[in-house]
């Protein structure tokens, strides 16, 4: 408390300020660099440049959480709010994934039939839009 | 940095959350065991149920985009994503997480006016943002892209559902522009700036609507059928270019061209055979009206029966032909006419034609919920960014304002994860 | 007496003429024992139309499409008081839809969870009085949902209380009315667990750590956490089905799925993603529906029994690890919707394993009645019942959680059996067992001791020979209107009569409580501060208390469940008392 009110009384020599507009500059760069990765050759194969984009979000959040919602400063309590909610949240994605992510691979014969066709240049044979597992 | 002080901690905050005074009774002693006060933690409660919700939101759309057939997403151009907007949009909610900040540092030390300035900053970054969120609804709405089967004009294969989807649609076009214009009995330029006239519009019904359809009834391969139905797809709403279906194409107008050449030789013979037949029909009844004899009238009145008869079968034929060359000639012309045209019909004559884009529904749907739920969620900031702006904003409101720009914050974050998700994935 | 408690919680400035002080009481009213109450009372409404609705589907079962007596004739004149399918249908949805969404929750988190967590942890009231009062709120738009729904064609929602699409997707408006009613209370509920989780957390007595909080405490703090993480992910959910339905859109519907030979949406969605969502948070539900319940339950044993709590941080720790492992179980309502099969035996692994704390509990609670002074109250009473019929509720769950078993029992009135076992044999006695201790509390009256008691054993006969037979008949499938269409179920027409009858018997059963609760709200014995001697916060109050719930301010010095302390003469030492 004794801090806040020493920088109160001499707010320029504010280091509060400095870190949120250090801050400030990591996500407008963070932002720059996901639209890059985007762009660029990482995207040849999909899964690093979602991997990375995703990558570049979670310490775009972390930066936001850590300082603007002032984490970084608090006390122990916040494991304790934070660590479930985002346990949850993964798991459930995490267990919708193969169950639903993945149920095109099983579709039934009437289903595939009406599923959306993928995009192919090359030309198909037959009907083999989705793959046919069963 | 641990050193350093809190900037959370603020002294003298009334909590949020309408705490009651005492009324007469006791003013009971707790034992907190978290250092904060109620309003923060409740915030922080309240946004990790939040936390869940957007959690539920953006897992339904993992796993609806993930679980859709390999290669059928569609890509930010069929869609009209426009990325660039979409990392403005970033830069605009980052720049009023700042301004929130300071707006509450400010507010912290005791300086009302200038929390007050952030504060109406972070405001108007706030509409900008739900500025450029319109815009960009208006611009998939413009292009048939609404959640909802019934207004959506996406299709997913084309196939016969998408073709019939086509027709009454056009056929529907139509019949309202020929309405207009009836209703305005000069023919006025109304009627004409609707997608560049009838004509086009009729001449896409005859050749590329009822083509296909005549294609499509009349082939015995599926694949024949299949790239029939692609290629009206791909003239009406290309994704990029199409080597199969440009090859199709071709070939199909050099047969259509052959076809009419063919049927054009006949005409001459047919014609020729009708004129023919016609001086035969001629000549009869001259010789009719000259000849005196019964028994030779009779005779000559049946082979001008027979004559008229067979006239008549080549007039058949005739016409029988130019059946058959109609819709050849329309191929051909609307080919001639469309072919040219590299950004669609749709986008061309501003029509609102059904297109085919693979999974655009469910990219749709999910679309139209995460940024809309988002949406809602920044407009309730809003809300509570007027509702603080009414108050002074001294140091016994930094409590308050740090509870707004929590959630404000949160806001953000969701859109950092939006962002990648729905505009660079 | 109702009166003067609601009169001693109102805020003395805010009392005028009748009227206003009648809003001020009742609509605006802030203090959590009001809420409570009126949380109570709109349950206990509730509980008699879903208990109604339940008679309705007993008497299809056991009379099947013979004339409903008095209400036959007023529904379906011109069928002769012939129930239709589609009646049914709606019957057995709202039926689990009330006892679930307006009656249990309610009435445990919402009735017992406002009223007693101030009281209990020595708080003035709730962290936020007015967030509580909106959170009684927004069940009413819910109750107006439900209630219009029931005038909607085909007679109201009808899609099973699951809602699962398609069927749901296609139903009429009602469904929609429902969902829309499922996102208020859901709304109502996360308030409310907002409330309670900043108030447990930051409003504690001093004295009164984590771990001298009572049981009930403990199930109310839990519960909130699973209502705050569980609800938003059904909300969502919700509010999908609400928009396929409404705007068309196809989250969780198929490609050019057709109805009346029309593609009636834009598909591309999956059937699976609902279930899942909705399991995500209804099995959480629960355990939600049985947390408080067992809190409330552990304090009453523990009272009666004379006896501290036999293992409290077992207790403690049972309760979070059921919670915990509750949100990693739900997929085993889904083991026949051909779902991934390393997945469903991951989801029988989580499922068997919440054996294990459910078991810690059960030993227990008889670990603390052994060896105790049992005082055979009426609220000892339903707390005993609840632990011999939550063993039987708990064991057939354990028989279904292996997936083999399941496909074979699933949607048979096997299941019903174990539902009801768990939510009616178990929480509902606890509740009614918390409503018959905390009366005198809440009413300053005492319930009627003899009526009590034979509501106990009339309840406790008549829910076994309604719901025991249920686990005979896992050859009958549930929700089907008529089941004896198939020969082979024909047999089980007289034992359904016969539960119907229970059922029957056991609905009048109710009669009795009604009278009592509320006869002696009016002419009961008057109790004092603390009827029971027990030695929670709440009984060093006067009864009803007054608003501000302490005379004095509230210092703990121990935990709850020091009975016959060999330091005091008296066989209780209460939490505040100064040794």
């Amino acid at each position: 408390m004794n801090e806040i009110d020493a920088t109160n009384q001499d707010p320029s020599e504010n280091s509060n300020t400095r870190v949120f507009l250090f801050v400030f500059l990591m996500l407008c760069v963070l932002t720059g660099l996901s639209f890059w990765v985007a762009n660029s050759y990482l995207m040849e194969n999909k899964v690093v440049g979602w991997a990375a984009m995703m990558l570049v979000s979670v310490a775009k959040a972390l930066l936001v959480i850590l300082f603007f919602m002032h984490l970084w400063w608090e006390r122990a309590w916040k494991y304790v709010l934070t660590i479930p909610a985002l346990f949850m949240g993964v798991l459930l994605v995490l267990l919708l994934v193969p169950d639903v992510g993945y149920r095109y691979m099983t579709y039934s014969k009437e289903r595939r039939e009406n599923a959306p066709k993928p995009v192919v240049s090359e030309p198909v044979v037959g009907n083999s839009a989705v793959p046919i597992l069963d | 940095m641990n050193s350093k002080a809190n900037p959370s901690e603020v002294t003298g905050t009334t909590e949020g959350g309408g705490d009651e005074g005492s009324h007469g009774h006791i003013k009971l002693k707790y034992q907190p065991a978290v250092p904060v006060p109620k309003g923060k933690l409740a915030v922080w409660l309240f946004l990790s149920t939040e936390i869940m919700f957007f959690t539920a939101l953006i897992g339904t759309y993992i796993v609806l985009r993930f679980g859709a057939p390999e290669g059928s997403w569609p890509t930010p151009a069929d869609v009209r994503v426009l990325e660039w907007l979409g990392a403005v949009n970033t830069f605009v909610l980052i720049c009023s997480s700042v301004t929130i900040v300071f707006g509450m540092e400010a507010a912290k030390q005791d300086r009302p006016a200038k929390a007050k300035k952030w504060l109406l900053g972070t405001f108007v970054l706030g509409c900008v943002f739900l500025g450029i969120k319109a815009y960009e609804y208006n611009s998939k709405f413009e292009h048939g892209i609404h959640p909802g089967a019934p207004r959506s004009l996406l299709y997913d294969r084309a196939d016969l559902n998408y073709l019939s989807a086509v027709k009454s649609n056009l056929d529907a076009e139509i019949l309202s522009i020929e309405k207009e214009k009836t209703a305005l009995v000069s023919e006025s330029a109304a009627a004409h700036d609707h997608g560049g006239g009838l004509e086009n519009l009729i001449l896409i019904r005859a050749g590329l609507v009822q083509w296909t359809q005549k294609t499509v009834g009349e082939t015995e391969s599926p694949m024949m059928r299949e790239l029939a139905l692609e290629s009206l797809a791909h003239q009406i709403n290309p994704r990029g270019s199409n080597p199969r279906v440009d090859a199709y194409l071709a070939s199909e107008i050099a047969d259509v061209k052959n076809r009419i050449a063919e049927l054009m030789g006949q005409q001459e013979i047919i014609d020729e055979d009708v004129r023919e037949m016609q001086n035969r029909v001629n000549a009869l009844s001259e010789e009719l009206k000259l000849e005196q004899d019964d028994s030779r009238k009779s005779d000559i009145e049946s082979k001008l029966a027979a004559a008229t008869e067979a006239s008549r079968k080549a007039a058949t034929k005739a016409t029988e032909v130019v059946d058959l060359l109609k819709p050849l000639t329309d191929r051909v012309n609307a080919f001639e006419q469309f072919s040219g045209i590299h950004d669609g019909l749709n986008e061309h004559f501003h029509l609102k034609l059904p297109m085919v884009i693979p999974s655009g529904n469910t990219w749709a749907n999910t679309y139209f919920l995460m940024t809309g739920f988002h949406a809602l969620h920044v407009l309730g900031g809003l809300v509570a960014f007027l509702v603080l702006l009414m108050f002074r904003l001294d140091r016994t409101r930094a409590g308050l304002m740090e509870n707004v720009g929590l959630y404000w914050h949160f806001v953000d974050i969701v859109w950092i994860f939006l962002f990648p998700l729905l505009y660079l994935f | 007496m109702a009166e003067a408690s609601v009169e001693n919680s109102i805020a003395p400035d805010r009392k005028g003429n009748a009227v206003s002080r009648f809003v001020w009481t009742y609509v605006f009213a802030t203090d959590h024992k009001v809420i409570g109450l009126q949380f109570l009372f709109s349950s206990l409404i509730w509980f008699f139309v879903g208990g109604f609705l339940a008679l309705a589907v007993r008497w299809q079962l056991a009379w099947p499409w013979s004339d409903m007596p008095i209400f036959g004739h007023m529904l379906f004149a011109e069928s002769g008081g012939q129930m239709s399918p589609g009646f049914y249908n709606m019957l057995f949805t709202m039926h689990a839809t009330i006892m679930i969404f307006f009656v249990i929750i309610p009435i445990l988190a919402g009735a017992f969870g406002n009223y007693l967590i101030p009281l209990m942890v020595g708080a003035e009231d709730m962290a936020f009085p007015r967030l509580n009062m909106l959170s009684y709120w927004f069940m009413w738009p819910a109750f107006a949902c439900i209630i219009l729904s029931f005038f909607m064609p085909e007679y109201g929602a009808s899609a099973g209380w699951t809602s699962y699409p398609p069927l749901s997707v296609f139903q009429g408006d009602a469904q929609s009315l429902w969902l829309l009613a499922m996102v208020f209370v859901g709304i109502s509920s996360m308030m409310g667990s907002i409330n309670y989780l900043t108030t447990i957390i930051q409003m504690r007595a001093p004295g009164m750590t984590m771990f001298r909080m009572p049981m009930t405490v403990w199930g109310m703090f839990i519960t909130a956490i699973m209502q705050a993480f569980a609800l938003p992910v059904l909300t969502a959910a919700l509010l999908m089905q609400l928009s396929d339905r409404l705007l068309m859109t196809g989250f969780f519907l198929p490609e050019n799925i057709a109805v009346n030979n029309g593609v009636a949406t834009s598909g591309g969605g999956q059937v699976l993603l609902w279930q899942h969502l909705f399991w995500f948070y209804s099995h959480p539900a629960v355990y939600i529906m049985i947390l408080p319940a067992m809190g409330m339950v552990s304090d009453i044993i523990s009272c009666f029994s004379r006896k501290p709590l036999f293992g409290y941080r077992p207790m403690v720790y049972s309760i979070t690890a059921i919670a915990g492992l509750g949100f990693i179980v739900w997929g085993h309502h889904m083991f026949i919707s051909g779902m991934n099969h390393t997945l469903a035996m991951s989801f029988m692994v989580s499922t068997m394993l919440i054996a294990l704390p459910s078991g810690i509990k059960v030993f227990n609670w008889i670990g603390t009645l052994w060896g105790g002074k049992l005082q055979l109250t009426t609220p000892m009473l339903f707390c005993v019942g609840f632990v011999s019929m939550f063993v039987i509720g708990g064991l057939s769950g354990i028989v279904m959680s292996a997936p083999p078993v399941d496909i074979v029992i699933h949607d048979t009135y096997y299941i019903v059996a174990h539902l009801h076992y768990v939510l009616f044999a178990s929480s509902v006695l606890g509740v009614l067992g918390a409503i018959y201790f905390w009366f005198p509390k809440m009413f300053g009256r005492m319930m009627n001791e003899r009526l009590g008691k034979i509501h106990f054993f009339l309840t406790f006969i008549f829910l076994n020979g309604t719901f025991f037979p249920m686990h005979f008949l896992s050859r009958m499938p549930r929700r089907v209107a008529d089941p004896y269409i198939y020969e082979g179920l024909k047999d089980l027409l007289p034992l359904n009569q016969f539960m119907t009858i229970c059922a029957i018997g056991m609905g009048l059963t109710q009669l009795i409580f009604v009278a009592n609760f509320f006869g002696s709200m009016f002419f009961g014995a008057k109790a004092g501060r603390n009827p029971w001697n027990a030695n929670t916060l709440e009984w060093t109050t006067a009864s009803p208390p007054p608003h501000g719930n302490f005379d004095v301010q509230p210092i703990v010095r121990r935990g709850p469940y020091e009975y016959s302390h060999p330091d005091t003469e008296c066989d209780f030492f209460p939490q505040t008392k100064t040794s």
